[in-house]
């Protein structure tokens, strides 16, 4: 079964964003773009909340400063933003989804193909994880503290114990993490 | 020069207590397994410093603590800092007030590291006022949701990873430095 993975780069205090959406502490090099291609490998569809999905349409189609392969698949893959308000989804090969979240994603993941990808998206990743629909965190784990900033996880109703599957250390003091949930702890 | 080491245990989402203090998700999930750094170091410190709001606590519950662990921190000298009280009647405590006059007063003298247990509230006046020489923060394989968080308000820090460590039960073990 296709699977919905949660791909963020987060701070050491849990944040995922500045307190206005500011992602100018990431940590991104060689190697990290390394990891984002090889994971585009095994995604067809890339999951976005509306604050997401609002950044990145500005952002990718004319971006002239990332790598070349990520920013070409980008824009290529499908894309799915989950919204009530936006009214149109512009960038290439959008599509939005208005309602029954839940459904739509459980429905998604019965079809064939390849895994599903969310990034940034803080409200729709603590939705999905509340609904138990994530299947796998890659938290990239960047050494840096901010002080203040918005949460990936948020309103999360009860605490959920991970397995840790994987890690990567990369040069830069960045981690990758790699984790399953594995229940719902009470 | 002696250091100022933090030692933390965090969730995944940043969180080092429930919203009311609560450890017991780390205490489920970090096992009996000796990977813990602790024992390390505590051997590398000769000085235990602790805010008032979790001091009471910490002080009476390790003379319980018969393991050589306990053992240890029960006979090393510990620093509370508070602005209200002036001391505290426990056997090798001292009460200091003003943080920054009395670390520097202690890194002066000849001795091991000192370590920094928390709480949170001093844990982010320390990290303010730039006194943390190393970061050991335990990232245990939890989502809270909700708690009290570290660094609460602080200016941006980038740090260094200067170790890392997976523990069996997926506790990762990192150590950071100031840049």
């Amino acid at each position: 079964m296709r699977k919905v993975i949660v791909s963020n780069l987060v701070t050491l205090d849990g944040f995922f964003e500045g307190p206005k959406g500011e992602l100018d502490w990431f940590i991104v090099e060689k190697e990290f773009f390394d990891y984002v291609k090889e994971m585009f490998k095994t995604v067809d569809t890339i999951l976005f909340g509306r604050k997401t999905y609002q950044m990145m349409e500005k952002y990718w189609p004319t971006a002239d400063d990332n790598d070349p392969t990520i920013t070409h698949q980008m824009n290529k893959l499908p894309k799915i933003v989950f919204s009530k308000t936006l009214a149109n989804a512009e960038w290439n090969n959008s599509k939005i989804i208005r309602d029954n979240i839940a459904e739509e994603i459980h429905e998604m993941k019965k079809l064939p193909g390849k895994n599903m990808v969310i990034f940034g998206s803080g409200e729709i990743v603590s939705f999905l994880t509340n609904q138990g629909l994530v299947d796998e965190y890659r938290i990239i784990l960047n050494p840096v503290i901010l002080g203040k900033g918005n949460p990936m996880f948020k309103n999360i109703n009860e605490k959920i114990k991970l397995n840790l599957i994987n890690s990567k250390n990369l040069k830069s003091g960045v981690m990758i993490l790699y984790y399953e949930p594995e229940k719902i702890l009470n | 020069m002696r250091k100022v080491i933090l030692q933390m245990y965090t969730s995944i989402d940043g969180f080092v207590a429930g919203p009311n203090g609560e450890l017991d998700w780390m205490f489920t999930n970090i096992g009996t397994e000796s990977e813990s750094p602790a024992d390390e170091l505590l051997n590398s410190s000769d000085l235990i410093l602790l805010g008032r709001g979790m001091a009471k606590g910490f002080l009476d519950y390790w003379p319980n603590d018969k393991t050589e662990f306990g053992e240890k921190i029960n006979t090393l000298p510990k620093i509370v800092f508070s602005k209200t009280l002036t001391s505290m009647e426990y056997p090798n405590v001292t009460v200091a007030s003003n943080i920054e006059e009395k670390i520097q007063e202690e890194k002066g003298k000849p001795g091991k590291n000192l370590i920094l247990y928390g709480g949170c509230r001093l844990v982010t006046s320390f990290a303010k006022l730039g006194l943390i020489d190393e970061y050991c923060l335990m990232t245990v394989p939890v989502i809270l949701g909700k708690g009290l968080h570290l660094f609460e308000g602080i200016d941006m820090k980038v740090l260094k990873l200067v170790k890392s460590k997976a523990s069996p039960s997926g506790v990762i073990v990192n150590h950071y430095e100031k840049k």
